[in-house]
């Protein structure tokens, strides 16, 4: 392994008071390379929020080591070294779109590179909507604008928490292969969370299949298709190939949980 | 703080929104108010022409007109030096409702924030604010009026404490109605307390703000009013109070209409601000159903 992307030892996450525990995440081991892209699937209460958000520095795990590119989750957010997407937009209704994509640049004190939003808004699609509110927007538009205001920064690590979850199937997979360009061209570490399998296939080197009760790694499907994957190829062979796989993988973990 | 002023620059389809909802929204409201006002005057005259009430205590609507506006219809004989008599005791009566709004709005708005970003105050502030709130004002103003004596500073302190409780409830819902991913995006790049404040709360709060102020602003103007009857000899409370003991009829309903009067252009000067501030950059509430979800 050349460069380090995500790495994760150990990692456990429990919540609530000592009697009564709950533990969202459990012994969690995995290492990616830098520039990679990871997804997290599994069911809902699977805890793959949970470990995204821990890797985001956005909570903490109760034991276990979590580094991404070689920094502390802690100095990689107060460095604005990453970018980020939730399933809700998280978009501030009282500020145009530009102004919402010019936001991490505020949040992190730094003079807005418009040239730079210029191009990311072109790059979104959404050049001429620059002006509107989100709330004269289309859900998918929405989401644009998010993935838009994530790259601002031009971060070398992007988390997405299921960024296309709430859209509708046509809109998601128009998104999903916008995103495979988006991502190509900026070379970031990414983890996405999903539960999509054709979602985590399509976009992904790394499948952490999870399953739940404790949160944990059931298998980690490296995805070896080639690049970029088009519409057509979600009907080849190798494609369902992985999809079938994926699907095993989940199934099995539901059904040992129902059988413990 | 952090609110966008792109309203000029907007693209083919606010303007659409802006040119079409707008005016007929406005239209209709200015006629429904138009037709409430008219009601209530006749109202007005007709409860008095048609009851045993003297027509000496009792002025209509037309009354106050004619107080007003006719020569010779009461003294001085000059309805213009009349309407000269009223100006300086409006302008005493608007100068403490304003200071008073703007002291009121102050203490609300700083309680606001600091109940949003302490749980010590929550825990500590919350219950006293809640008992004095019951406290009736006119039990508390003789306490006020002992301290503070006559003045402006107790105007603004009467009008504060009118005003001071609701709006902040107000104020404090609108600051904690960003949603939970908001304040993670925020935390996400490494922003802090003060910035999820001032770039994502207080913006958030100010439609809740606003609703406060319409009905703050009516409020301060009869507190200010109380204030005036209660401890002055000046504005429009203290004269309501001497037109009454001098028997000058129609001068204390000419003098209560302009009260109610000044009461809902404070209420009015509040929805034009919140409606200049608001529109555009905040989404529509009170559109029609067939109108929302926007343009995709």
């Amino acid at each position: 392994m050349t460069d380090p992307g995500v790495s994760l030892t150990n990692v456990t996450r429990r919540f609530g008071s000592r009697d009564r525990e709950v533990t969202a995440v459990s012994d969690v081991t995995l290492q990616t390379r830098k520039g990679s892209f990871l997804s997290l699937l599994g069911p809902s209460g699977c805890g793959k929020s949970t470990l995204l958000r821990m890797m985001a520095g956005l909570d903490a795990p109760t034991t276990g080591r979590i580094t991404v590119e070689g920094l502390s989750p802690h100095n990689l957010r107060l460095g604005q070294k990453y970018g980020i997407a939730f399933q809700d937009h998280a978009l501030l209704p009282w500020r145009t779109v530009r102004r919402n994509v010019e936001f991490p640049f505020t949040l992190a004190g730094r003079p807005v590179e418009r040239d730079w939003v210029d191009e990311l808004l072109s790059m979104v699609g959404l050049e001429q909507f620059e002006h509107a509110r989100p709330w004269q927007l289309s859900g998918g538009m929405r989401q644009r604008v998010a993935i838009a205001r994530a790259l601002a920064l031009r971060p070398s690590v992007l988390f997405l928490d299921e960024p296309f979850g709430a859209l509708d199937d046509m809109t998601r997979q128009h998104l999903n292969f916008e995103l495979q360009r988006l991502w190509s061209e900026q070379h970031a570490t990414t983890v996405m969370v999903t539960h999509g399998i054709r979602e985590a296939v399509l976009l992904s080197d790394h499948i952490a299949v999870m399953s739940a009760r404790p949160g944990r790694i059931v298998d980690i499907i490296d995805v070896d298709l080639p690049r970029p994957r088009r519409l057509a190829d979600m009907s080849s062979p190798e494609f369902h190939h992985y999809v079938d796989r994926a699907s095993e993988l989940l199934f099995a973990g539901t059904t040992e949980r129902h059988a413990s | 703080m952090d609110i966008d002023d792109g309203g000029s620059e907007m693209t083919d389809l606010p303007r659409k929104v802006r040119s079409v909802r707008i005016p007929r929204r406005a239209i209709i409201s200015f006629l429904s108010a138009a037709a409430t006002l008219i009601l209530v005057l006749l109202l007005w005259q007709v409860i008095i022409t048609t009851s045993t009430i003297s027509t000496y205590q009792a002025k209509t609507p037309i009354d106050v007109w004619r107080y007003l506006f006719v020569d010779g219809a009461a003294k001085p004989v000059s309805a213009a030096d009349r309407r000269a008599d009223l100006v300086p005791i409006i302008a005493v009566t608007v100068f403490h409702a304003a200071v008073g709004l703007i002291f009121g709005v102050t203490a609300a708005t700083v309680g606001a924030i600091v109940l949003s970003l302490s749980s010590t105050a929550r825990a500590m502030f919350l219950p006293i604010a809640l008992v004095l709130q019951t406290v009736p004002l006119i039990a508390m103003a003789p306490v006020i009026f002992a301290v503070f004596g006559s003045g402006v500073l107790t105007a603004a302190i009467v009008a504060a404490i009118v005003t001071f409780f609701p709006l902040m409830m107000n104020i404090r819902a609108g600051l904690s109605s960003a949603s939970p991913e908001t304040i993670e995006l925020v935390h996400a790049y490494g922003g802090g307390r003060r910035r999820l404040l001032w770039h994502v709360q207080l913006p958030a709060a100010l439609p809740s703000l606003f609703a406060g102020l319409k009905i703050a602003a009516p409020a301060t103007v009869s507190a200010a009013t109380l204030y005036e009857f209660l401890f002055s000899f000046e504005g429009l409370g203290a004269n309501l109070l001497t037109s009454k003991s001098y028997s000058n009829y129609p001068l204390l309903w000419t003098l209560v209409a302009v009260t109610v009067a000044l009461a809902l252009a404070a209420y009015a000067l509040a929805a034009l601000v919140e409606r200049l501030v608001l529109s555009h950059r905040y989404p529509p509430t009170r559109t029609h159903p067939s109108r929302r979800g926007g343009a995709s």
